[in-house]
């Protein structure tokens, strides 16, 4: 799932523009059991969680983060001026914009959308009609170099990352009725 | 790495990706989806340009993105 917009004017991105600031906010879904945003390793987390009735948490506050909700963030670096020292940047070479990453576990601070709640739900042996609010979502999810304009969701995807791990090396996905509706 | 479409006898479409890494492949992603820009889309199994015919606004009512999906296989995965 990706929105994208200009960091300085902080409009929506268009097909010719700055692109040295024009940033593609990447959220995506992870069941993997890798974890760098916890209790004790907060920079891994993005600097705020949004909750349900937009107050907003900062990554330090042990008592209200969901760390367990996130797994992974990186900044875009290049492109925003808000960034804070220590905050991970993402590799500014695989895309040809900058870009941030938010990877998101399932978790039930996400499951009012629809998104899986917990690891086993929609997993391996749990096969599932996804109706995910991806727009319910976004608004749970906090940018530095925010946008002043309604976000456009320019990209919703679904498929497999697979890396070379302990036990194995390849995946199968099987998808069908993938649609997109929108609000009237 | 492959990825087919093929038609059941209903109007369905299935899409199934089976991927596998090595040590001189290390990772790799195939994303199918939905896309409202335009342009070359590089290193993704199928373009998606048009699917979307402007992007869609995040309103808290949406869009809502439907779609069934069985993992039945996972080694070394885990992201969507």
């Amino acid at each position: 799932m990706e929105v994208c917009w200009d960091q300085e004017t902080l409009k929506a991105c268009t097909p010719f523009g700055n692109t040295n600031k024009m940033v593609h906010q990447q959220v995506l879904l992870d069941y993997g059991i890798g974890d760098s945003c916890t209790k004790t390793s907060t920079m891994g987390c993005p600097r705020f969680h949004i909750l349900r009735n937009g107050t907003k948490v900062h990554r330090s506050n042990t008592r209200s983060f969901p760390y367990d909700a996130y797994k992974q963030y990186c900044a875009p670096c290049t492109a925003c001026n808000e960034i804070e020292p220590g905050e991970p940047c993402c590799d500014s070479f695989s895309n040809s914009n900058a870009q941030s990453i938010y990877k998101l576990a399932p978790h039930p601070e996400w499951s009012f959308w629809g998104f899986p709640s917990n690891r086993s739900d929609g997993y391996v042996g749990h096969p599932k009609m996804h109706t995910l609010n991806v727009g319910g979502l976004f608004s749970q999810i906090w940018f530095p170099c925010m946008t002043n304009e309604t976000m456009e969701i320019i990209t919703v995807n679904i498929g497999p990352e697979t890396g070379l791990g302990g036990q194995g090396s390849d995946t199968n996905f099987e998808i069908s009725d993938f649609d997109v509706l929108m609000p009237m | 790495m492959w990825t087919h479409p093929y038609q059941v006898p209903m109007p369905l479409t299935f899409s199934f990706f089976s991927q596998r890494v090595s040590a001189l492949y290390p990772w790799i992603c195939t994303y199918f989806g939905a896309d409202a820009g335009t342009g070359v889309k590089a290193n993704q199994a199928y373009d998606g340009r048009g699917m979307m015919l402007s992007p869609a606004l995040a309103t808290l009512d949406g869009p809502i993105v439907k779609f069934f999906l069985n993992i039945s296989n996972d080694n070394g995965g885990g992201s969507w």
